[in-house]
């Protein structure tokens, strides 16, 4: 067989589609035949170890003793150092070539060693013995063939990484695919410590969570494939915690030799650690240990590249995290906006109900309905306290809710059948009297609590103007009606910054705990509820002012009717008394005319003493009317008076440019006096003063108390800049028809005067002549009983 | 020479009955319709006292009142009125007398004859 026809079955044997494994041990086997070769092996080189390895040997034993050869074997020497082919014909045992590799007792004289290598690495070495020599046809025969076998393995080589490519490539992606389906944590890292494992080859994966902020760890997800490692042992717990302080990636390449491990007795050869970083805190570590081997690549130490892939995978890890925190995140905030659209969205419907009445049971059944209805606050039970300033006490008004728990499901199931809206439930007019009263509602209406009581809760929430929660005590302070409630929340009725009541809710039939959001929003409606009331109250109030306002206004009429008719009775009476009197008064002249014996005499006395008695009854009628007029002395207040009075001149200042000042003492005690003539007395007195101010000037008037002879008075002075009276003319001043004016009657001094002696008062002048004056006077708030 | 007496009124009836009985008294009555007319008789013919009524068409009393005293301050004046309310007013400080009108006029002539003596006329 020629030298052709072995390589031609050699590349047949390499280009098979057998496992390499089988193609190499068949070209060894085959070439061992035809060359007649004493022994022939592949040694392949180990990275790691820096050895070579005896993988396939035409001595099997060789194989199986799994033989390690250092690079610098006499034997392989040139073949490793210098990448070229050594063939060998002279081969002598000695010192000078001492190798194993070469069976030195078979007697062989000839050997060659050809690197399976390519510019770029170095693969191994095929090495062979012979008895006799090595044609040169041999040696380019054996030359050729390890270039046809450096091919094969650097084809199977780069399949492999082509595939382990693939494998990487595949694995990301289904991690990434992770990533976008998954929006649990826990499915998550589970699937996530495998599919790592998967990718990085890693015998172990363990992925710890911390808690943000205090570190602790809330979590771990470990996946093994078949080493236990002692993954809470000091060794591994002190790496990750220094990990997560420096917040850096630690990358144990070999632990045998590492400084981190040394004294430790490390049970994992190669490690690796990342931290996963959010928001510059470190959230969690990924640790890998143990890099398994694979069919072609024995390394058992992690690589850079590796480390990188890792660092990825923690990064979009983090990433993950993150969307997931600010998923989370926005779901609470959409969530606490939906909460806040619906407690406003039950504000604008309580407030709008609250709106459809005034009346104030009506208006506290209502805000009751609303603190207790399903859609609304839905406290199982609330009832309402009003404070009565009068008696100084908290005064139960209302209380809505079922007295027994199954009084409670009788009415729940009764109400989920009427599918109404909130608003539905407390618009209608709820004050009628058909509804239900519970024991409850009696009780409370029942209960009145001294505003001064110590240790009770309502009081507790008016003084502090705030919720108060009590999680453990009786509802109320009055032992003989207290209820099984054990917790329940107080929130003060604040209108205007003054508290006005209490709403106390509890949860007594389901025993739902009342939380601080169920608060909040209690205390939100109770502002509300507040005002309300309080705008129910003031109406409630105004609608009695307006009542008596009317009544005093019908009576006013009343009066004025009868002053009318007083009015009238005069006119008529005067109209018939002069009648009467020229009647009388002639019959009288004719009286003196009769004897009086006559008998026409007694006719005429007759109609003297029937005109007599109907001028009697005439002027009775008239002495009523001028006793009303005149009598009616009561308690005035000065300062009113004297208000009316110059509101009634305000456009005659306007027009005259006359300032006022007034300087009222409001605590003058109140006169008695008759007001129409201290109050014509006034009128005068501003009067005189406007007219002797035509074009401008300054009134002022000013009251005060006094003492005149030991007797409370009240004084009134108003004063002019009019210029004041002539001296010459002072004294006459108050006499009647006196007038320095044109057109005065020189009444209004007169009548002046006269009015205030009535109340048994005195009218100074205090005259600044060119500059203006002023008229005091002096008012008793009482007069003697004499006087 | 007896005493001029002016009486005022506008009901020609009680004018009549005034002047009949203060003639009977012996006083030289003289009858005015208005005030007015009062006045003119004042000035014109001098009177030794006036008999006022209140109650007037055109100027009342209280307006005569205050143009005859315009006009002699002495000069004596008795208001005379159906209503009683103004007697406390005018008796003080206006008139030098006031009395309520009635069928019966002993007072009214007592209450001349008073002034007669107190003004010595």
């Amino acid at each position: 067989m020629s030298e052709f026809d072995v390589l031609a079955q050699v590349v047949e044997i390499t280009h098979s589609k057998e496992a390499i494994q089988s193609k190499i041990d068949k070209v060894i086997n085959y070439l061992k035949d035809k060359l007649d070769l004493n022994g022939i092996h592949l040694l392949l080189f180990k990275e790691d170890e820096n050895m070579f390895l005896i993988n396939y040997s035409s001595n099997n034993e060789l194989v199986n003793q799994h033989k390690w050869i250092p690079p610098d074997d006499p034997a392989l020497f040139d073949a490793v150092t210098a990448k070229r082919n050594v063939f060998i014909d002279d081969l002598r045992p000695g010192a000078d070539f001492d190798s194993e590799l070469i069976d030195h007792a078979s007697g062989c004289n000839a050997m060659f060693a050809l690197p399976i290598c390519n510019s770029d690495s170095f693969i191994g070495v095929m090495l062979g013995e012979k008895h006799g020599e090595l044609t040169k046809l041999d040696e380019k025969l054996l030359s050729l063939i390890s270039i046809e076998i450096t091919g094969m393995i650097y084809n199977e080589s780069n399949t492999i990484k082509l595939k382990e490519k693939i494998h990487e490539l595949s694995t990301s992606f289904s991690i990434s695919k992770l990533f976008i389906k998954n929006d649990k944590l826990d499915d998550l890292c589970n699937k996530m410590v495998e599919h790592i494992s998967t990718l990085l080859y890693s015998n172990t994966v363990m992925l710890e969570l911390f808690a943000q902020g205090t570190g602790t760890t809330v979590q771990k997800y470990v996946f093994n494939k078949d080493k236990v490692y002692d993954l809470d042992g000091a060794l591994i717990q002190g790496i990750i915690d220094e990990t997560k302080r420096r917040c850096r990636p630690t990358y144990i390449k070999d632990a045998s030799t590492d400084a981190r491990c040394s004294g430790s007795d490390p049970d994992f050869r190669s490690a690796l650690f990342a931290p996963v970083e959010y928001n510059s805190d470190v959230i969690g570590i990924i640790a890998l240990f143990d890099k398994e081997a694979n069919l072609f690549v024995t390394k058992k130490h992690f690589s850079e590249d590796d480390f990188n892939i890792l660092i990825s995978m923690t990064n979009q890890l983090a990433n993950f995290v993150e969307n997931l925190l600010m998923t989370k995140e926005r779901e609470s905030i959409i969530k606490e906006k939906e909460d806040k659209a619906s407690e406003l969205k039950i504000l604008y419907d309580v407030s709008k109900a609250m709106m459809t009445t005034m009346k104030l049971d009506d208006l506290l059944q209502k805000i009751l309905t609303a603190v207790t209805i399903s859609g609304g606050l839905g406290f199982n039970r609330a009832g309402l306290f009003l404070i009565n300033h009068r008696m100084n006490t908290l005064q139960g008004m209302l209380c809505i809710g079922p007295d027994t728990g199954e009084e409670a499901d009788a009415i729940w199931t009764e109400l989920k059948k009427e599918e109404k809206t909130l608003l539905q439930w407390i618009t209608p007019d709820l004050s009628s009297g058909s509804r239900k009263r519970s024991q409850f509602d009696e009780k409370v209406k029942s209960i009145r609590i001294p505003l001064d009581e110590e240790e009770n809760a309502m009081i507790r929430a008016i003084d502090q103007k705030k919720a108060v929660m009590v999680t453990n005590g009786s509802y109320l302070s009055n032992k003989a009606i207290s209820l099984d409630s054990t917790s329940y929340a107080v929130v003060p009725l604040i209108s205007k910054d003054k508290v006005i009541g209490v709403i106390v809710v509890d949860n007594s039939i389901t025993k739902q705990p009342i939380t601080s959001d169920d608060l909040s929003f209690l205390t939100l409606f109770s502002n509300q509820a507040g005002l309300a009331i309080e705008n129910s109250t003031l109406y409630s109030n105004l609608k009695k002012t307006l009542s008596e306002l009317k009544d005093t206004h019908s009576k006013l009429l009343h009066s004025e009717k009868l002053a009318a008719l007083g009015e009238m009775a005069a006119g008529v009476a005067h109209e018939i008394k002069n009648p009467l009197m020229a009647i009388g008064g002639f019959a009288r002249r004719l009286d003196k005319r009769f004897a009086e014996d006559s008998p026409d005499k007694t006719y005429i006395n007759i109609i003297i003493k029937e005109v007599s008695r109907l001028e009697k009854i005439l002027n009775e009628i008239l002495n009523f009317s001028k006793e009303e007029r005149e009598n009616n002395f009561a308690l005035n207040d000065i300062n009113k008076i004297i208000n009316e009075t110059l509101i009634m001149f305000d456009n005659e200042m306007l027009e005259n440019n006359i300032t006022t000042e007034t300087n009222l003492n409001y605590d003058l005690p109140m006169v008695l006096c008759n007001y129409q003539q201290v109050k014509q007395a006034v009128i005068n007195l501003v009067n005189n003063s406007c007219q002797a101010m035509p074009r401008s000037g300054k009134l002022s008037v000013t009251t005060r108390k006094s003492l005149v002879r030991n007797k409370d008075s009240v004084v009134i002075e108003i004063s002019d800049t009019g210029g004041g009276v002539n001296n010459e003319v002072l004294h006459n001043i108050f006499n009647p028809f006196f007038t320095t004016k044109d057109g005065g009657t020189g009444l209004g001094l007169a009548i002046t005067h006269r009015f205030i002696a009535n109340h048994s008062g005195s009218i100074e002048v205090d005259n600044k002549p060119g500059l203006g004056v002023t008229f005091i006077i002096n008012l008793p708030v009482k007069m003697d009983e004499e006087e | 020479m007896s005493l001029r007496v002016l009486v005022v009124d506008d009901e020609e009836n009680i004018r009549l009955l005034y002047k009949e009985e203060l003639t009977e008294e012996g006083y030289d009555v003289v009858l005015a319709e208005s005030g007015y007319e009062a006045l003119d008789i004042v000035k014109e013919q001098g009177v030794d006292l006036v008999v006022l009524d209140i109650k007037m068409p055109k100027i009342d009393g209280i307006e005569t009142l205050r143009l005859l005293k315009d006009e002699s301050r002495d000069l004596p004046v008795i208001l005379c009125s159906a209503y009683g309310q103004y007697k406390q007013d005018f008796c003080t400080w206006a008139s030098d007398a006031y009395i309520v009108k009635t069928a019966d006029l002993t007072e009214l002539k007592a209450t001349i004859k008073n002034i007669i003596k107190e003004k010595n006329i």
